[in-house]
């Protein structure tokens, strides 16, 4: 009989392989993958980015449990796809143009995918054009963008003014991150969320498609 | 006349098992896959790294309203750090890096989504930049103070109220791709795990706070380090 407990460990732990065994298991005992997914694979998310919060635990620790997570999810979803169910949500995510700094964006894509998104990264020093032809074409429910520096920050407003042109606005949520960037800057140039970190951006992006 | 110097990367001193506390992560250990994982980026980097750093001496023209002339280039470091350097009569204009090397291999980890190594390698990279900063400034501080003068503390655009824009004005003063790193037009010095700074000389110079102690960055995770370094307390 299929450990789920231990695959809620194995998610909270990061252990990919586990995590993988249990699921197969499971599927082939018929339990419903929903269950599977809202029964214990989420609730090990949960559980590593409270741990994240209080600082109990750390980023590697969240990302072991991100790739544990996506790789059950994995297996999952052609089921999942087979009971019409969808995704959390399609991201397009990048660093803004004239910024190379690829990291802090990655770490936010890997959660986001670890947490059932579908993610569409687009890299770095990507244009607003580039933006909004990935938006359109992925149909996405939300444009995360992230900058480093404090001259490539602004373009992010740009962004937005392209995303208000092609007339998608009303259909897009846009996140903002990135270590110069606070709220009041996100606000200001017409985004709908700002997030300090890979954890917190789940929790925006989950908040932003349910508002 | 410019002056290259390569630094072995184990003459800087990085304490690669404490690393973590150094980048705002203080109390995390990486153990079992992640440590594996660690040691082998770690292994990678000493393969590949080859931090060096480039730095020129220049005649301080005048310090004045938040500006400093040097070398017919006026520099915007802001009241505070100006001030700072009132007495100074020369300024070393210094860049450095962990190298095209370390570039590389950290794009490769990007390229290969390999996110975790990816993180190690960043986070080993953003300590290894800082400590190539440190010991330059150290070099400088040595040579100046062999010939009688006393040296300021280093300061760096985008740190204060100084901004990023004026690498620009940096790297002017300096021959063109200095250690290989180059300028972008947003003020990104590529590799980017590369650094950049001024530090004062004069008989009459005082070090003055540097670092985090002025700046006004909230959100840095800095700010979370108890264990502030300063390259020569």
């Amino acid at each position: 009989m299929a450990n789920l407990e231990g695959l809620y460990e194995a998610i909270l732990n990061g252990k990919l392989e586990q995590a993988v065994e249990v699921t197969n298991a499971a599927i082939a005992e018929g339990i419903d993958p929903q269950t599977i997914i809202n029964g214990y694979m989420v609730k090990g998310m949960e559980e590593i980015g409270a741990r994240f919060e209080a600082g109990k635990a750390f980023v590697p620790n969240l990302l072991m449990s991100a790739r544990a997570m996506k790789g059950a999810l994995d297996i999952l979803k052609p089921l999942l796809k087979a009971e019409n169910a969808t995704s959390a949500g399609t991201i397009v995510i990048g660093t803004v143009k004239g910024d190379l700094h690829d990291i802090g964006k990655n770490l936010v894509a890997s959660m986001l995918e670890g947490c059932g998104f579908e993610v569409i990264n687009l890299g770095v020093d990507v244009s607003g054009e580039k933006f909004v032809e990935a938006a359109k074409e992925h149909n996405a429910d939300i444009i995360c963008m992230s900058a480093l520096l404090t001259t490539t920050m602004n373009y992010m407003k740009e962004v937005v003014s392209a995303v208000e042109a092609a007339g998608i606005r009303d259909k897009v949520k846009i996140m903002v991150g990135g270590a110069p960037l606070n709220n009041d800057f996100a606000m200001a140039i017409g985004a709908d969320g700002y997030s300090s970190n890979a954890n917190d951006a789940v929790a925006m992006a989950r908040r932003l498609l349910s508002a | 006349m410019s002056v290259t110097v390569n630094i072995p990367l184990d003459s800087l001193g990085i304490k690669w098992e404490r690393l973590w506390e150094e980048t705002g992560n203080g109390g995390y250990v990486p153990e079992g896959e992640l440590l594996a994982s660690y040691n082998d980026v770690i292994r990678e980097i000493k393969k590949v790294c080859r931090p060096a750093f480039c730095y020129e001496i220049i005649e301080c023209e005048g310090v004045c309203d938040g500006k400093l002339t040097v070398g017919g280039i006026t520099l915007n470091p802001g009241k505070r750090i100006a001030g700072y350097l009132e007495k100074a009569e020369k300024i070393a204009v210094y860049v450095g890096t962990a190298g095209t090397g370390f570039e590389d291999y950290c794009r490769e980890l990007n390229r290969s989504g390999d996110v975790i190594r990816a993180f190690f390698a960043d986070t080993a990279g953003s300590v290894i930049a800082e400590a190539v900063s440190s010991h330059a400034f150290r070099h400088i501080s040595d040579k100046e103070q062999e010939s009688g003068d006393r040296t300021s503390f280093p300061y760096s655009p985008g740190h204060c109220e100084w901004p990023v824009s004026d690498q620009k004005f940096i790297f002017a003063l300096l021959p063109d791709t200095p250690c290989g790193i180059r300028l972008t037009d947003s003020g990104l010095m590529i590799p980017v795990k590369s650094v950049s700074g001024i530090v004062g000389i004069g008989k009459n110079i005082e070090r003055k706070p540097f670092g985090c102690a002025i700046c006004t960055f909230e959100g840095c995770y800095k700010k979370h380090v108890k264990d502030e370094r300063h390259p020569v307390d």
